[in-house]
């Protein structure tokens, strides 16, 4: 009897072991892969940072602020990879060491400007090291506060919404803002002269021409990268099509002759091609063109089902843009040539930073819009907050 | 006995159940792949247009259903209706032959057109108010037209000016067919600027996708 039951018990251990055996190896099949996406994304996981030393409350804040901007977890010292060893007296000084302090990565200390500016500056320096990227934080963004849902102004802030000022007041209604050559100038399309035309607006002398204004449709301007050219959305000879001008207006070529219409032209950072979305197969897609003329060509954007406003980053490598759901717009990249589509996070109006890291968009919650910036490699995003109205059509200089 | 059976019971009911879960995620991600629309292949070169500017010939052909039908269906459709658009008579006019003109923005308020989500065609209940503005501006040869394109919220900004545009242009391509010179039509788009009503459900988009007709009465001396 004991035998027996001896026998029952090792036979039921073996099956036992068989079954967990080929249980195991079935997860780990399933883990496998999923430890290949977890390796996929550790590259891209946020830089773990600590910010030691006496930095007053200002500087503090504008530190913290573009180190997460720039992909930072700021964390406890225990658990930080980076130290930042900062202070201020008038000025600041500032070091960046790995977690033991024995490898300095530099020593700076910063002379005149605001404390502000001082701190970006120090901000810049560590995401250079961290990146290898040049520092966004002297960087501008210009954007519309809205004022209804028909009417909003221009305004022009530091990149972290501080510094604002009011460029427009026509009470009219702006579309497709955009920086010209040099960041010197503002281009858009306002309807202040109650038709959609395109102006180019001299922000040193805020002096503002005529672009185009032809009858029907004339939005979305983008200027070359040479800052010679402006490709633009026309209706003037037919349905909404891309067409190059020159910055005065002058010399200009249609580009496409679709009976669909197109919207949102972006240039390619050598200037020989243009990114648009199209709606010649029905719903939105992307579509390049030879910047002369030529042939459309698609962009493969799989994973979603709509394509708009695209921004070609300034590197070339990859084309951020808005895919549309029936309730919500979402900010997605896909690399310039197409392929399979990140979405990374919930928003509208895509633009690059000149790192090609970093986008600023808007996002919609109830009737008002705010400002986010996202670091496309870490997926980490930070509102604006201090850009404080409806803010919408966000662009970075670049 | 019964423990063995017990156990074997148990672990291939977990089995079983590994199994049937393995099954359920498959290991490929599951995202649709849009097609490739085969249109494509022979669209987007930028040759020469084709169909012949035939501006304001003959009445209309299509004058059925009832003055005021302006039925908005529930649900959208996407509808590929651009492939084949007539582009017929569609440059517009310079700006001058229409600034300076009173509007009445009033007069065709019930004559309003509506589109299906993402669409910019004319649905054929519409065709009765395009043909009763068509008539008016027959009879009134002094008078010109700015038809305005609308959408609702759910395009992002520059795409809706776009399609807004095409809705206008639309319209404008159905007035000429009914006999009205293109000459005569000004298109402007507002994208989603300017809805009709404010809600964010289905039946305010519907009422928001639209074409409105302005009067553009003769300037005055």
């Amino acid at each position: 009897m004991q035998n027996r039951s001896t026998l029952k018990r090792a036979t039921g251990g073996i099956l036992a072991i068989l079954c967990t055996v080929f249980y195991f190896t079935l997860w780990a099949q399933t883990t496998a892969e999923l430890d290949i996406d977890r390796t996929a994304s550790l590259s891209n996981r946020p830089f773990p940072i600590h910010i030691k030393g006496g930095l007053a409350s200002e500087a503090l804040s504008v530190l913290k602020f573009d180190l997460e901007v720039g992909g930072c977890d700021i964390v406890a010292e225990d658990a930080a990879t980076y130290l930042v060893h900062a202070s201020n007296s008038e000025n600041i000084t500032g070091r960046l060491t790995d977690q033991t302090g024995s490898v300095q990565y530099f020593n700076r200390s910063y002379k005149n400007g605001t404390t502000r500016a001082q701190a970006h500056a120090l901000a810049g320096d560590i995401l250079k090291v961290l990146t290898g990227q040049d520092s966004i934080f002297n960087c501008k963004i210009a954007y519309c506060i809205n004022t209804s849902t028909d009417k909003n102004e221009i305004y022009i802030s530091d990149f972290d919404g501080f510094n604002a000022k009011q460029v427009t007041q026509d009470g009219s209604l702006i579309r497709g803002l955009t920086w010209g050559a040099g960041n010197k100038s503002l281009l858009y399309c306002s309807y202040m002269r109650n038709n959609p035309d395109i102006y180019l607006h001299n922000l040193a002398e805020g002096k503002r021409s005529v672009i185009a204004n032809f009858t029907g449709l004339n939005t979305s301007p983008s200027i070359s990268p040479d800052g010679k050219k402006v490709a633009m959305i026309l209706s003037k000879d037919g349905t909404p099509d891309v067409y190059v001008s020159n910055v005065d207006g002058s010399g200009l070529v249609r580009i496409t002759q679709t009976a669909a219409d197109e919207a949102s032209p972006t240039w390619s950072p050598d200037g020989s091609k243009l990114c648009f979305s199209s709606r010649i197969s029905g719903s939105a897609r992307l579509y390049t063109v030879p910047a002369s003329g030529g042939k459309m060509k698609r962009i493969s954007t799989t994973g979603v089902g709509s394509a708009t406003e695209p921004d070609w980053s300034p590197d070339g490598k990859s084309i951020a843009f808005t895919t549309t759901t029936r309730r919500s717009f979402q900010i997605c990249v896909v690399p310039a040539s197409g392929g399979m589509v990140e979405i990374l996070a919930e928003g509208e109006s895509p633009s690059w930073a000149p790192n090609s890291r970093t986008l600023v968009f808007s996002r919609k919650s109830g009737k008002k819009s705010t400002l986010v910036m996202l670091d496309v490699p870490t997926k980490k995003a930070k509102t604006i907050a201090n850009v404080t109205g409806s803010a919408s059509q966000p662009c970075w200089t670049r | 006995m019964k423990s063995i059976t017990k156990l074997v019971l148990i672990l291939g009911l977990s089995l079983a159940v590994s199994l049937l879960t393995s099954c359920k995620n498959p290991k490929t991600p599951t995202s649709s792949i849009p097609k490739l629309d085969p249109k494509i292949s022979q669209a987007g070169t930028t040759g020469p247009l084709t169909g012949s500017r035939n501006q304001g010939t003959g009445p209309a052909g299509d004058r059925s259903g009832s003055y005021g039908n302006n039925n908005v269906s529930p649900q959208g459709v996407d509808s590929v209706d651009e492939v084949g658009f007539d582009e017929s008579g569609i440059g517009q006019a310079s700006r001058e032959s229409f600034e300076g003109r009173p509007m009445d923005t009033e007069i065709f308020k019930d004559y309003t057109v509506h589109f299906d989500f993402d669409s910019s065609a004319v649905r054929p209940s519409d065709r009765s108010n395009i043909t009763a503005v068509a008539d008016y501006l027959k009879a009134h040869g002094d008078c010109y037209l700015l038809i305005d394109g609308h959408c609702d919220e759910r395009g992002t900004e520059e795409y809706n000016q776009a399609l807004g545009e095409r809705r206008a242009l639309s319209a404008r391509e159905a007035i000429t067919k009914d006999g009205i010179q293109a000459g005569r039509v000004r298109t402007r788009s507002w994208g989603e600027a300017k809805p009709a009503a404010i809600g964010a459900d289905e039946s305010s988009y519907a009422q928001n996708r639209r074409g409105e007709f302005i009067l553009l009465l003769p300037k005055a001396e």
